[in-house]
C-alpha cells in the first residue's frame, strides 16, 4: 500500500506538471473531429513508411504480451478488417507509448525493478515499432532523468506525439502500472484501451462504436410518433432528460430531426398538455445552445408557442386553474424565451435569411405583442396581470420576451413602437413596472423589468424622455433603489439602466451629477463579481458587463474618469488584466478568460480617454507593457481594444514624448496595419493620427517603417475603402503627418498618396472626407513657397484653382473654412500664386455668418496685398505685382474697402482687430495707385 | 425559520411557524420538491434527482454546466460503487466525455473519477474519499443551493453566519473589555460582569 501511496503522489506530480502545459489540451477520452484529423494526420508521418510492416507487427507480437491482451487483438482483428491496416498500427502504437510509460514510472521506484530489465523489456517491444526512432528509444531510454517535463517532451520529439494525447496517455499508463503491479491480468487495461481505440476512429466508424447507445435515441425519437400514449410519454421524458444540460445529445436529437415531431405536439389539440409541456421544455433546451438557433428557427416553431401561452387567457374565466395549464403557459413562455435570448444572433439570421419561417408579419406581430403585453400591463387586456400575479414566473417570462422582441423588432417608427405609443401603452406600462420594481419579493421580476426597461429606451429615445417627465411617480427614486440592493445582479442591472438613461437623456441629469458618481462605484465593486446574470443570459456574467456597463458610462466625461480612479478603479483593472493575461500565459484560459481581457482593456481606454491623471496612473502602473503584448494577441477584439487604449494615452502630448515612445508602440501599431480585421484597422487609425503629430518622436519611427506607403496603400485600394470611417481616419493621419512638416516630407507624403487620389477625396460624397481632404491641402500649401509651387505644379494650376472655385460652395461651415484657409495659405506664395488667385472669377467667398469664415476672407485679402518689408532685388517686382493685384481686385468691382469697414464694427474682437491691419493695408495700396482705380459695385463680402 | 427554510426542514419550519405566529415568507410547499430532491442524491438515487429538478425547472441543469456535471459524476461514482465497471465506463464514454471537452477545467475530476477504476479496494485508496458519504452530500448541497438560487432565495441560511459573527465579535471583544459574554450559544448562558 505504501507503494501505492508512493506512487499516487507520484502520479500527482507528474500530472501537475503536466496541467501546466498539457493537461488543458486534451483528456481521457477525445472523441471529437478536430482531435481525430490530428491523430491522422500525425498518422501519415508513420503509415508511409509502416503499412508493409503491419502485418509482420502483427505476426512479431511477442508471446507475453499477446496473452496478456487477448481480447484486445481479437477486437483489433475486427477493426482490421473493418478498417483496414492504420487503425491497428495505432493501437499498437499508443499501446506502445503507454508501456513506455509504465516503463518510465517503474524506473522512478528504485529498488522495485532493476533498470536492467525495463531497457529489455523495451527491447522486447521493439517489434510494435521498429525504425530509428526506436533505437534511439532504447539507447536513450535507459539515461532518462528524473524529470517528468523532460521525459514528456523527449518522447513528444521522437513519436511526434501530439501534446492532446499526451495527456490520455498518461491517465492510461497509471491503470497499466497498477495492473501489472497488483493484478496478472489485464483485464483493466483491455478496458481502458477502448478510449484508445476510440480515439482512432472517424466520425462514421464513431457512429458505429456507438450504434447501441446512438439507437437508443433514435428508438425515442421514432416512439414520439408512436400511438400508444404511455410510449410517447415515456419517449419523450427520456428526450427531455438526455438534453437538458447536455451540448452534444442537443446536436443529436437536432439531427435526428425530431423538431417536426416537436411541433406538432405543440400545434395539434389532441395531444395531452403534459406533452406540450415536455416539447416546449425540449426546445427551450435546444435554443439555449446558440449554435441550434438557426436550425430552430428554420421550422415553424414560434407562432404555436406564443398561441400556447395565448391560452393564459382563457384560464382567466376558469375559477381554480389546473396546476397543469399554468405550467403550459410557463414552459412555452420559457421556450420563447431562449429562443430570443440571444438578440443579435436573431437579428443576423433574420436580416441574412429571409426563409426562415418565424418572422412574424404585422399582424402576427400585433397578436404576439398582446399576449405579451397582457403579462405587462393592466387595465387594457381586462386584467390578465391579476390572475397572471399569482405566478410570478410568469411575469418574469413575459417581461424577459417583451424585453427580446424590443431588440429584435423595436425600431423608430417600426410597427412595435406605434404600437406602444398608438396604443397609449407606454404609461400604463411604465404603472406596470413601477409596480413590478417596488415589489421586493420576486427580485426575478425586477430584473427582469429593468432590463425590459433598457431596452425599451435603447430603441427609442421618446420612451426615455417619457419615463422622466412622468409626474405621477418618480421613477429614478425607485431605481436608485435597486442600485443598492443585496443582489448584485440587481445592482448591476439597476446601473445599466441608468446608464442608459445618462447616455440618451444627459441634459436630465447636469444637475445630479451624483447620481453618475454612484452608479460608477456600484460599478466598480461589481468588477470581480462571478455571478451569472440569468435574466439576460446564462453565457453573461455581472464582471464582464459590468465592465462593459463602466466603459460605456465614463468615456466621454472626464469627472466621472476622475471618480472613478479616486475609487481605485484603475487598480482593479489593472489586477484583473494581469490575472487573466496570466491564466492565459499558463494555458488555463478560456473563451471567458479572453472577453474579461477585452472587457477590461476597453474600460482602461475609457477611463484615460480624457483625464489626464488617470492617463498618469495607467502609465505608473506599468499598464502599457501588457497593453502591447495584447496587441498582438490572436484575437481581433483585444488588439482592438488594446489600440484603444495606445489611443487614449497617446492623447496626451507628455505621454506622447515619454511611454509611448519607450514602450515603442509606432512599430506595432504599424504592423497592425495590416490586420484584417475592420475593428482593429479603424482603432489603429485612430491611434496613428495622435502619434505622427509634430511634436512626437515617433513620428520619424513611423516613417521609417514605412508607415506612409502602407496607409497611401490602404487609401488607395478601393476594397478597403468601403468603410467611411477608416477612409476618414486614414485621411486624417496623413493630414497630421504633414502638419508644420519638412517640405520633402509633404512632397514625399504626396507622391506616395498621388494628387489624383488627393483629387478624388476632394469630391466624395462624405462631407467629413471633404473636409479632411480640404484640410490635408491646406497644410500641403502651409509654410514655404516652394510647397505652393510643388502643389501647383502636382495639381494642376487650373485643376487645383477650379476645385478651389467649386468647393466654395461647400455648405458645411467646417469645410468652407478649409477652402479658405488653403486660399489663405496660398495667398502667402509668390506673385504667381497670388496672381492666379485673383485671375480666378470667383475665388473670393460669398457672405458668410461666421465670423471665422469673415477671418479667413480678410486674411486673404491682407495676405493679397502684403507689402514686403524685404529690400531684396525682386523688390520692385513684388512691387509691380502688389499693383497689379490691386487693380485687379479693383477692376472685379468687389467693394472691398466699404464691406471691410462695416466689418470694424463686428461683433467678434478677432474680426475686428484683423480688419484694421487689413484696411491699413488696403488703404496703402490705395493711395499708392489711386489713379488706376476704377469704381463700381458688386455684392461680396457681406458682414 | 430561515434556517429551517434553507436547510429543508419542512415539518419544523410548519411547526414553528405556527408556534410563533409567524407567516412563512414563501411557499412551504417548495421545500418538500427540494427536500425529496436532495434525498434521491443522497440514497444515491441521481436519475431521479435529475428527473425531478428538471421536472422543478427545466433551466437550473441546463444553465449551470458545473452541476450537471458534478450530478453526473455521482452517478459515475454510485455506478462504480455498484461495481458495474463496464456500465461506468460506458457512461463516462457517452456522457462525461463530451463535458470535460466542453469544459476543460472538470478534467482534472474527471480523472480522479476514473482513477476510482483501477484501484481493487477502491474505498482504501487515495481518491476513494469519492466514495465517501460526504461526497454524495456534497453534491446534494450544491444542487440544494442552485435551486434555491433560480428560486431566489438565500443560498446559506442566515443563523451559521449570525453566529460565526458573534464568535467573532466577542474575540474581538475579549481581548478589550470585559463584558457579559454568552459562553454556551445552545442556552445563551451570560457570564455575569464582575463589577469593578
Amino acid at each position: 500500500m505504501n507503494i501505492l501511496y508512493q506512487f499516487h503522489k507520484k502520479r500527482l506530480l507528474f500530472n501537475s506538471n503536466l496541467n501546466k502545459n498539457i493537461c488543458r489540451h486534451g483528456h481521457l477520452f477525445k472523441f471529437n473531429l478536430s482531435n481525430k484529423l490530428r491523430y491522422s494526420s500525425t498518422s501519415k508521418k508513420f503509415t508511409k513508411e509502416k503499412k508493409l510492416e503491419a502485418k509482420s507487427i502483427k505476426e512479431s507480437l511477442p508471446p507475453k504480451f499477446d496473452d496478456g491482451i487477448n481480447n484486445e487483438s481479437d477486437d483489433l482483428v475486427l477493426i482490421q478488417k473493418k478498417f483496414g491496416k492504420k487503425p491497428v498500427i495505432f493501437v499498437y502504437f499508443n499501446l506502445y507509448i503507454i508501456t513506455f510509460f509504465a516503463l518510465y514510472a517503474f524506473n522512478n521506484f528504485s529498488g522495485v525493478f532493476d533498470p536492467r530489465n525495463i531497457e529489455f523489456k523495451v527491447k522486447d517491444l521493439t517489434g510494435y515499432f521498429s525504425n530509428s526512432a526506436s533505437d534511439e528509444l532504447i539507447n536513450e531510454g535507459g539515461k532518462l532523468e528524473n524529470k517528468d517535463s523532460e521525459v514528456v517532451k523527449w518522447v513528444q520529439e521522437k513519436l511526434h506525439i501530439e501534446e492532446s494525447n499526451l495527456n490520455t496517455l498518461s491517465t492510461v499508463f497509471v491503470a497499466v502500472v497498477f495492473t501489472e503491479l497488483f493484478s496478472p491480468s489485464l483485464s483493466y487495461l483491455t478496458m481502458l484501451i477502448t478510449p484508445v481505440k476510440a480515439t482512432i476512429m472517424t466520425q462514421e466508424e464513431h457512429m458505429v462504436i456507438y450504434d447501441q447507445s446512438q439507437s437508443k435515441h433514435e428508438l425515442a425519437v421514432k416512439s414520439l410518433s408512436s400511438l400508444d400514449e404511455e410510449e410517447r410519454k415515456r419517449a419523450i421524458r427520456f428526450i427531455k432528460n438526455s438534453v437538458i444540460g447536455n451540448k452534444t445529445k442537443k446536436h443529436l436529437y437536432l439531427n435526428l430531426s425530431i423538431t417536426p415531431s416537436l411541433v406538432k405536439y405543440l400545434s395539434e389539440n389532441v395531444y395531452d398538455v403534459d406533452l406540450k409541456i415536455q416539447a416546449c421544455i425540449i426546445i427551450g433546451s435546444f435554443a439555449l445552445d446558440k449554435r441550434n438557433i438557426h436550425s430552430l428557427f428554420q421550422s415553424y416553431l414560434i407562432q404555436p408557442l406564443f398561441l400556447l401561452l395565448s391560452k393564459i387567457e382563457g384560464l382567466r374565466y376558469c375559477s381554480t386553474p389546473s396546476d397543469e395549464s399554468i405550467r403550459l403557459a410557463e414552459s412555452s413562455g420559457r421556450a420563447l424565451k431562449s429562443l430570443f435570448q440571444q438578440p443579435k444572433k436573431v437579428l443576423k439570421l433574420k436580416k441574412s435569411n429571409v426563409n426562415l419561417k418565424f418572422f412574424f408579419n404585422k399582424e402576427d406581430l400585433n397578436y404576439n405583442l398582446k399576449i405579451i403585453f397582457g403579462f405587462v400591463s393592466k387595465e387594457k387586456f381586462n386584467n390578465l396581470i391579476e390572475f397572471v400575479a399569482v405566478n410570478y414566473n410568469l411575469i418574469e417570462i413575459g417581461c424577459s420576451i417583451f424585453a427580446r422582441l424590443i431588440a429584435i423588432e423595436g425600431s423608430i417608427n417600426g410597427p412595435l413602437n406605434d404600437f406602444l405609443i398608438e396604443n397609449e401603452l407606454l404609461f400604463l406600462f411604465f404603472q406596470n413596472f413601477l409596480s413590478f420594481l417596488e415589489n421586493n419579493n420576486y427580485p426575478k421580476v425586477q430584473e427582469a423589468c429593468l432590463d425590459a426597461l433598457g431596452s425599451l429606451f435603447l430603441k427609442d429615445r421618446r420612451f426615455v424622455y417619457a419615463l422622466l417627465d412622468c409626474k405621477d411617480a418618480d421613477y429614478l427614486e425607485v431605481i436608485l433603489v435597486l442600485l443598492k440592493h443585496k443582489r448584485s445582479t440587481m445592482r448591476l442591472l439597476a446601473a445599466n439602466l441608468i446608464t442608459i438613461l445618462v447616455k440618451l437623456a444627459p441634459e436630465k441629469f447636469t444637475e445630479k451629477k451624483e447620481i453618475s458618481i454612484a452608479v460608477v462605484l456600484t460599478l466598480i465593486k461589481l468588477f470581480k463579481d462571478q455571478n451569472i446574470l440569468h435574466s439576460i443570459s446564462p453565457n453573461v456574467t455581472v464582471q464582464e458587463k459590468s465592465l462593459e456597463v463602466f466603459s460605456e458610462l465614463i468615456i466621454h466625461r472626464e469627472d466621472l474618469q476622475e471618480a472613478a480612479m479616486e475609487a481605485d478603479a484603475i487598480l482593479k483593472l489593472n489586477e484583473l488584466l494581469s490575472t487573466s493575461i496570466q491564466l492565459v500565459d499558463e494555458c488555463m484560459g478560456t473563451r471567458y478568460t479572453n472577453k474579461i481581457i477585452e472587457n477590461s482593456l476597453n474600460a482602461i481606454a475609457s477611463v484615460c480617454s480624457l483625464s489626464e491623471s488617470c492617463r498618469k496612473q495607467v502609465i505608473d502602473l506599468k499598464l502599457l507593457e501588457k497593453i502591447v503584448i495584447s496587441m498582438q494577441n490572436p484575437k481581433k477584439n483585444i488588439r482592438a481594444a488594446s489600440c484603444q487604449c495606445t489611443r487614449s494615452l497617446s492623447r496626451s502630448v507628455k505621454n506622447l514624448r515619454t511611454s509611448l515612445v519607450e514602450n515603442d508602440i509606432s512599430s506595432n501599431l504599424f504592423h497592425l496595419l495590416d490586420d484584417k480585421n475592420l475593428k482593429v484597422l479603424l482603432t489603429c487609425s485612430a491611434t496613428i493620427c495622435n502619434i505622427v503629430l509634430d511634436f512626437s518622436p515617433m513620428k520619424q519611427k513611423f516613417l521609417e517603417v514605412g508607415g506612409v506607403k502602407k496607409i497611401c496603400e490602404i487609401l488607395k485600394n478601393e476594397q478597403m475603402n468601403y468603410n467611411f470611417n477608416l477612409k476618414l481616419n486614414l485621411i486624417w493621419c496623413l493630414k497630421n503627418l504633414i502638419c508644420h512638416a519638412e517640405s520633402s516630407l509633404k512632397f514625399k507624403v504626396v507622391e506616395e498618396l498621388g494628387f489624383r487620389v488627393l483629387e478624388r477625396l476632394l469630391y466624395d460624397e462624405e462631407v467629413e472626407i471633404r473636409e479632411q481632404a480640404l484640410s490635408f491641402l491646406r497644410n500641403l500649401v502651409c509654410g514655404k513657397a516652394d510647397d505652393i509651387e510643388n502643389t501647383f505644379s502636382g495639381f494642376g494650376e487650373q485643376s487645383l484653382i477650379a476645385a478651389m472655385e467649386v468647393k466654395l460652395f461647400e455648405t458645411k461651415v467646417k469645410n468652407l473654412q478649409q477652402v479658405l484657409f488653403t486660399l489663405v495659405n496660398i495667398a502667402t506664395g509668390t506673385e504667381k500664386h497670388k496672381l492666379s488667385l485673383v485671375n480666378s472669377d470667383s475665388i473670393i467667398p460669398q457672405s458668410h455668418e461666421n465670423s471665422k469664415v469673415k477671418l479667413g476672407a480678410i486674411w486673404i485679402i491682407t495676405n493679397l496685398t502684403w507689402k514686403e518689408e524685404d529690400n531684396g532685388s525682386n523688390v520692385s517686382s513684388a512691387e509691380d505685382t502688389r499693383r497689379l493685384i490691386f487693380k485687379l481686385l479693383k477692376q472685379k468691382n468687389l467693394n472691398i474697402k466699404e464691406k471691410l469697414q462695416v466689418l470694424l464694427n463686428d461683433s467678434n474682437f478677432d474680426v475686428r482687430d484683423r480688419v484694421k491691419t487689413c484696411l491699413l493695408n488696403f488703404t496703402e495700396a490705395e493711395e499708392r495707385i489711386e489713379a488706376d482705380v476704377v469704381m463700381t459695385d458688386i455684392e461680396y463680402l457681406n458682414p | 425559520m430561515n434556517y429551517f427554510m434553507i436547510e429543508g426542514f419542512k415539518d419544523a419550519a410548519e411547526k414553528f411557524s405556527k408556534e410563533a405566529n409567524l407567516v412563512p415568507s414563501f411557499d412551504l410547499n417548495s421545500i418538500k420538491d427540494r427536500m425529496i430532491i436532495r434525498n434521491a442524491v443522497q440514497s444515491g438515487n441521481i436519475d431521479e434527482a435529475i428527473e425531478r429538478v428538471n421536472d422543478l425547472d427545466p433551466e437550473i441543469l441546463d444553465t449551470n454546466p458545473r452541476l450537471y456535471f458534478h450530478l453526473q459524476q455521482q452517478k459515475l461514482i454510485e455506478q462504480i460503487r455498484q461495481g458495474k465497471i463496464s456500465e461506468a465506463i460506458e457512461f463516462a464514454q457517452e456522457e462525461l466525455a463530451p463535458r470535460g471537452e466542453e469544459n476543460p477545467e472538470f478534467l482534472e475530476e474527471l480523472e480522479k473519477t476514473m482513477a476510482l477504476l483501477v484501484f481493487d479496494q477502491s474505498l482504501k485508496s487515495s481518491v476513494g474519499n469519492l466514495l465517501d458519504h460526504s461526497q454524495r452530500q456534497k453534491t446534494a448541497s450544491e444542487l440544494n443551493a442552485a435551486i434555491l438560487t433560480a428560486q431566489c432565495q438565500e443560498k446559506d441560511p442566515k443563523l451559521p453566519s449570525l453566529l460565526k459573527m458573534l464568535v467573532w465579535c466577542q474575540n474581538q471583544l475579549d481581548e478589550k473589555v470585559i463584558y457579559p459574554k454568552i459562553t454556551n450559544l445552545a442556552t445563551a448562558e451570560v457570564t455575569e460582569v464582575v463589577s469593578l
